[in-house]
């Protein structure tokens, strides 16, 4: 089992980097007992994409927060609708998905490639519990005739939640690439490609962090 | 004056130390709950949906998305450029969204 690498070692007693081959299996910069070299998780673009989408969100949020100064009634009207109770469990199993996915960047760092794959699985069957979710919540919704041109409200409900299930979808296809990956005993994915994938749904997470409050509670 | 602290509370606090320093990340996945229980709680009960309740909601999810930063997504261990502007991105939701309440 191989867990690879390119970045440098960071040497404390020295306080510079040190350019050094990974041990197999271990990862130098971070060891089980918590002491860890400042580095980037995963790659820089990888950051730079999920900067750029959580930019994009903060544009999202604050037209809607816009459009709520407009007509505060119609918002809290429409939002007396939407069921809180499936929003939270969406929220608890988006947190739970991302502990899963902690433990199998952990069980990968460790190289107990088996254990990661068991993590993206149940990663991966919470993403679909969260879809399963919001196809409930769209079909209650539009069973009951309320739909994107209802009102300004639910215009916004549907775009926000949409492009964000746009996100989980893609999410889950990066989990469903790292469960096949760990799984493949020939070949491991390196730790920086899974830290990279594990951030990105981290974000997804992120999101919905903000989402959930704004449409359902605020 | 000194008390004997009880066997059982010893042994809860025994195994939360254990648990912090073995699995950090299950504590603070148990925080994230909590804070999610409690505000959907706290936002169910309060009938009006003033500046201040919005302010206190968002605190809380400013508060969630640092522990899933720092946590999950291992920002603690990231250089300052990136912690920085991971969070000032919450800073600038959180005004964002207190600002137009």
């Amino acid at each position: 089992m191989r867990v690879e690498r390119s970045t440098s070692a960071y040497s404390p007693s020295s306080g510079t980097r040190v350019e050094a081959p990974e041990p197999r299996g271990r990862v130098s910069h971070v060891s089980d007992e918590g002491s860890h070299a400042p580095h980037v998780p995963g790659e820089v673009g990888v950051w730079v994409l999920v900067l750029g989408e959580m930019s994009m969100f903060g544009v999202f949020f604050a037209i809607f927060m816009d459009a709520r100064a407009g007509d505060r009634e119609l918002f809290a009207r429409s939002q007396r609708h939407l069921n809180i109770t499936i929003g939270l469990v969406n929220t608890i199993i988006l947190l739970a998905s991302s502990l899963f996915v902690v433990q199998a960047v952990q069980a990968v760092r460790a190289g107990g490639f088996g254990r990661a794959s068991k993590f993206f699985t149940l990663a991966l069957l919470c993403g679909l519990g969260f879809m399963g979710g919001k196809v409930l919540e769209y079909g209650e919704k539009l069973h009951a005739g309320i739909s994107p041109v209802t009102d300004t409200f639910y215009m916004y409900y549907y775009v926000l939640t949409g492009i964000h299930a746009l996100h989980v979808a893609v999410g889950m296809c990066v989990l469903a690439f790292l469960r096949k990956a760990t799984r493949n005993s020939s070949r491991h994915p390196k730790i920086a490609t899974v830290e990279a994938c594990a951030s990105y749904w981290h974000m997804v997470d992120v999101l919905w962090i903000v989402l959930f409050p704004l449409l359902y509670l605020i | 004056m000194d008390r004997p602290v009880p066997a059982s509370l010893s042994h809860l606090s025994s195994r939360l130390r254990t648990a912090v320093r073995g699995q950090p990340v299950r504590l603070v996945f148990v925080g994230l709950l909590l804070l999610t229980a409690s505000s959907s709680w706290f936002a169910e009960s309060e009938s009006s949906r003033g500046v201040a309740t919005t302010a206190f909601l968002m605190t809380v999810v400013a508060l969630k998305i640092h522990l899933v930063g720092m946590h999950f997504m291992e920002l603690r261990y990231a250089p300052l450029a990136l912690k920085l502007a991971f969070h000032g991105w919450i800073a600038v939701v959180w005004g964002l969204i207190v600002g137009f309440s």
